[in-house]
């Protein structure tokens, strides 16, 4: 690991930012597709049934 | 006598069935180059490439402000293609894109402000600074957020998808604006280094993660346009089943 010298922090916050941004992008993403497969496939149960 | 003629990737592409199908297809492959691109890149930026000569370490913020630049600009750029197949050749699909990858253009653009403030700051002694370069990404991110509003102001989403397309196509303006801005103007930031005429000013050292990184951020994009216009399509298709649900509902009970 390279020695980030005196502006280490700096660097460290905007690899934190990036991730937590990227993170945000993913987990968004996943968390609205099983939301809509899941009231997809209820409803198209609920369809099925009546 | 007739002969069948296979219809065009663009053609089938426009059945959301096709469209999952070459989707599915793609996503584990992508997800797997993601995080290659990743590891290799980041490896890049923290063990093999130098530290600058002027600016000394700082400099590996650069593997994850530049492309995010790239990735604010190209995703752009693909709504408004995406904005002309709504408009001109009303393709199905391309709303879908559109509203899929605006949320992702919008997080492309915030990691390249505050990562590039994090730079400035060392650098230039300020966080930020109105300059041409610097404003003109703001612009863009608002523009983002402005989509993304509009999208959901609009309840029908054919007309939603029309007042988008305009909107995007609007905004493509500031497209060269940004990239040329640090040649028209002077501004704070460096001028281009990697794509300009003449070719890349930087080692190779330093211009290998830096692509591993662009590269990693283009597939991160693609993974999760594809998962974003799947979830777009199943809400749309439950919409439509919520509606016919609701009519039959009225019909049985006579209302």
């Amino acid at each position: 690991m390279a020695d980030l010298g005196p502006h280490g922090s700096y660097i460290l916050a905007s690899y934190v930012a990036a991730g937590v941004i990227v993170g945000w992008m993913i987990l968004s993403s996943l968390l609205a597709n099983r939301s809509a497969a899941r009231r997809l496939a209820a409803m198209e149960t609920r369809e099925g049934q009546s | 006598m007739e002969t069948a003629t296979k219809p065009s990737l663009w053609l089938r592409l426009a059945n959301p069935a096709a469209f999952n199908t070459l989707a599915n297809r793609l996503l584990w492959p992508l997800i797997i180059a993601t995080v290659a691109a990743f590891a290799y890149g980041l490896y890049g930026a923290f063990m093999t490439s130098p530290a600058d000569y002027q600016q000394g370490e700082t400099v590996r913020i650069m593997y994850i402000h530049v492309p995010a630049a790239w990735l604010a600009l190209f995703v752009y750029a693909g709504m408004s293609v995406s904005a002309l197949g709504t408009l001109v050749f009303r393709h199905p699909m391309a709303d879908v894109a559109q509203k899929a990858a605006a949320p992702l253009g919008a997080g492309f653009t915030l990691i390249c402000l505050i990562t590039g403030s994090f730079w400035g700051k060392p650098m230039w002694g300020t966080w930020w600074e109105w300059d041409a370069r610097l404003t003109s990404v703001l612009i863009l991110f608002l523009i983002y957020l402005g989509i993304i509003a509009l999208w959901r102001a609009i309840d029908e989403p054919q007309r939603g998808a029309r007042a988008v397309a305009i909107l995007t196509l609007v905004g493509a303006v500031n497209l060269p604006i940004i990239k040329f801005s640090v040649d028209w103007w002077y501004t704070l930031h460096q001028p281009a280094s990697v794509f300009r005429m003449g070719g890349p000013s930087i080692h190779k050292s330093m211009l290998t993660p830096l692509f591993a990184m662009g590269l990693a951020y283009l597939f991160l994009y693609l993974v999760l346009l594809i998962l974003r216009m799947k979830t777009e399509l199943m809400t749309r298709r439950l919409e439509r089943l919520q509606i016919v649900a609701a009519d039959k509902l009225a019909k049985s009970t006579g209302a």
